[in-house]
């Protein structure tokens, strides 16, 4: 009796931490994508010093985040971001606009991944 | 280096804990299922020890994940019998009446000399005086030998003993075992008098066992 009270536990448990997991990934995407695409605009746009505040606010609110994501991710994307945030930053600096836009999408990109990963699909049983 | 140490003392005691709640079991009385998420659980365990990219919370979820079916797979199978036959399989006579059952034997795919090599592990030497062999689901072979191999005990002697029961530790290493104590329903001062007999006090010994009718053996330390 006490096992299955455990294993009903350890259920419970499971699910919170999936769900809370899916949650707090998601909730992540949401708020870093919304900042990617001013990013984004800014740099197609040339205005370099509006991208850099916006890359600078961008890279504070991503510090935060990847506390909480390096809890239920793969480490190796989130490594990958920031990487290519210090990249971003470079280009941004520059004026590099290739160098600068080809790093934010691939920030978009890891992100991206990052969020896919926690959606269920019959191909991620195999 | 120092995320390895920490994940490693964490995964420890998670991997414990989930082989503690699955239950005692020595590796070679474990059902096939059980073999299963044993190895599985120590594979999963080993991979977050050594790619500190992976998330610790993804091998803990799937060790108790693993704990959770087996929990619920030996509930049903105590429940149900087809589910035990199923998972676990069944025992098979393989020697009956003294006789080898070499169809049995064909079917759980053991040849005679494995058969030669379990019998000597339950010190049978001469398989003629086996009457019955039982290959277990585990791999064991239960053996009940002939009538006149069997060894002989005071009851077939008529031979009367004196009444002894289990022996528990009473004292281990210096300290005495209040609970077992409370079990034998045994006081303080029995053990303090069988001690005082032999000149000893509590932490003088490494080992002191008894049973119920006060029967008892003591091993002194060799460093007091």
């Amino acid at each position: 009796m006490h096992r299955i009270i455990a294993a009903i536990i350890m259920i419970v448990l499971i699910i919170s931490a999936i769900i809370g997991g899916n949650l707090v990934i998601a909730n992540s995407y949401e708020t870093l994508n919304t900042d990617i695409e001013k990013i984004i605009e800014r740099i197609m746009e040339e205005k370099y010093p509006e991208a850099l505040m916006s890359a600078e606010s961008f890279s504070q609110k991503w510090e935060r985040e990847k506390k909480a994501l390096a809890i239920f991710s793969n480490h190796g994307p989130i490594d990958d971001i920031t990487l290519n945030i210090g990249e971003l930053f470079a280009g941004i600096k520059t004026g590099n606009q290739s160098l600068s836009l080809s790093k934010i999408f691939e920030i978009e990109r890891l992100l991206r991944l990052l969020n896919h990963e926690q959606i269920l699909t019959i191909e991620s049983f195999f | 280096m120092i995320a390895t140490l920490i994940r490693t003392i964490i995964l420890y005691f998670f991997v414990t804990l989930g082989i503690r709640i699955m239950g005692k079991r020595q590796i070679g009385d474990l059902q096939p299922n059980e073999l299963v998420v044993t190895l599985l659980i120590s594979e999963i365990a080993a991979i977050p020890l050594q790619d500190t990219s992976q998330p610790i919370i993804n091998g803990v979820i799937s060790i108790f994940i693993l704990v959770i079916l087996e929990i619920f797979i030996s509930v049903l199978s105590m429940k149900n019998i087809f589910i035990r036959k199923l998972m676990s399989g069944k025992s098979v006579v393989i020697i009956k009446d003294g006789r080898l059952d070499q169809k049995a034997m064909k079917k759980v795919r053991i040849t005679v000399l494995d058969l030669i090599e379990l019998l000597r592990g339950q010190n049978v030497f001469d398989i003629s005086t086996v009457d019955f062999a039982v290959l277990e689901v585990n791999g064991n072979l239960s053996v009940l030998l002939k009538e006149g191999d069997r060894t002989v005990t005071n009851k077939d002697l008529k031979v009367k003993t004196k009444k002894s029961g289990m022996q528990l530790p009473v004292i281990s290493d210096g300290n005495l075992l209040n609970e077992t104590l409370t079990a034998l329903k045994i006081d303080k001062k029995t053990v303090d008098k069988r001690l005082e007999s032999r000149s000893l006090k509590i932490e003088d010994v490494y080992l002191m066992s008894m049973d119920e009718y006060k029967n008892y053996n003591i091993i002194e330390k060799e460093e007091k």
